[in-house]
């Protein structure tokens, strides 16, 4: 529950806090769609993300389902293996890669290497990578902002959602 | 940590600084320069406020780049070198003011795990900000700490670079 003494009109409680500043809300709505876009691997996006909310402690952000995501393919296994994303079958190469550099940018992003980017792109090409990036930033971003501001979007299990998010 | 980029440059003939690899996805570049430009051109937080959240996030995070960057507009609004300068650990005890210190406050939960604001710093937060400037201090964090590192992650941070004033980002209109 939020501790802003305040909320907008909105569909979700991230848009009903944005929306305090409406100049400000359509454009951070635009900035998810776009980087959503961008990706030619949702699904590899979408793990990334939801490794991404649970070194938060987010568990808002963990019960949610980017639609792209759900409809390339994801599914509660893979979400349910993210804890043991090195061993588990149920990722490919690729996706341990992108999970292990995702981990490390939240964690200390001046800790990956050379290496590790070079096994990210591996199965991308430079804007690809770009666009892998600017997501990873704009999840730790905007994850410590809702932690922060106490915007709760928890659900109960799994909730499809679209990238305004 | 890389100072060398991971991505050449999408301009040819320039180098790879930030914003020619943001090139390589001029869809996504322009969304977030819209965005941050709206954010310090037409925001209802004073800029010196803000710039002092961002050189907060700058050096925790230690971004080569952002750590010495400095926006016009905080300068001439009185965000001076003397002022920066004791944006550090032991913040309390300097000479900023009360505003800039509940806002260095403010800035260190969002930065550090659990990345929570307790009651009394909420409190504080409240009493002297509306919702609508925390809303966009908090946007201002996001985008802060994101980008800085993506900036870092890209290897675009320079070697050696001097304390620079650059324009305070606007909205480019057409």
């Amino acid at each position: 529950m939020t501790w802003l003494d305040e909320q907008a009109s909105g569909a979700t409680p991230l848009l009903r806090t944005v929306g305090l500043r409406p100049e400000l809300a359509p454009l951070l709505d635009e900035f998810l769609a776009a980087t959503w876009a961008a990706t030619a691997d949702p699904l590899t996006l979408e793990l990334c993300r939801l490794r991404i909310a649970q070194i938060h402690g987010d568990r808002g952000q963990l019960a949610l389902r980017q639609e792209p995501a759900l409809a390339a393919g994801l599914t509660e296994e893979h979400v349910a293996a993210l804890d043991d994303y090195l061993t588990s079958a149920v990722f490919t190469a690729h996706q341990r890669h992108c999970l292990a550099y995702a981990e490390q940018y939240v964690i200390d992003v001046h800790g990956i290497t050379d290496a590790d980017a070079a096994a990210v792109k591996q199965e991308m090409s430079d804007d690809q990578y770009v666009a892998f990036t600017v997501a990873l930033g704009l999840f730790d971003g905007l994850g410590r902002m809702r932690l922060a501001l106490g915007v709760d979007e928890r659900g109960n299990g799994s909730v499809p959602v679209s990238p305004a998010h | 940590m890389s100072t060398i980029p991971r991505v050449p440059s999408a301009v040819p003939g320039e180098p790879a600084t930030f914003g020619n690899v943001f090139a390589h996805r001029p869809d996504l570049a322009a969304a977030f320069f819209r965005l941050y430009g709206t954010l310090w051109s037409e925001g209802i937080v004073p800029q010196p406020i803000k710039e002092t959240a961002r050189m907060r996030n700058a050096r925790v995070t230690d971004c080569g780049y952002c750590k010495r960057v400095r926006f016009a507009g905080a300068r001439e609004a009185g965000l001076d070198e003397a002022a920066v300068e004791q944006i550090v650990d032991g913040y309390e005890s300097s000479d900023l003011s009360d505003d800039q210190k509940l806002v260095l406050r403010f800035t260190d939960a969002f930065l550090d795990p659990p990345h929570t604001v307790d009651a009394e710093l909420a409190a504080a937060m409240s009493a002297r900000f509306s919702a609508a400037e925390i809303t966009e201090l908090g946007l201002a964090l996001a985008m802060f700490l994101g980008m800085a590192k993506v900036l870092i992650s890209l290897g675009t941070e320079p070697e050696e670079m001097e304390i620079t004033v650059v324009p305070t980002p606007a909205l480019a209109r057409s």
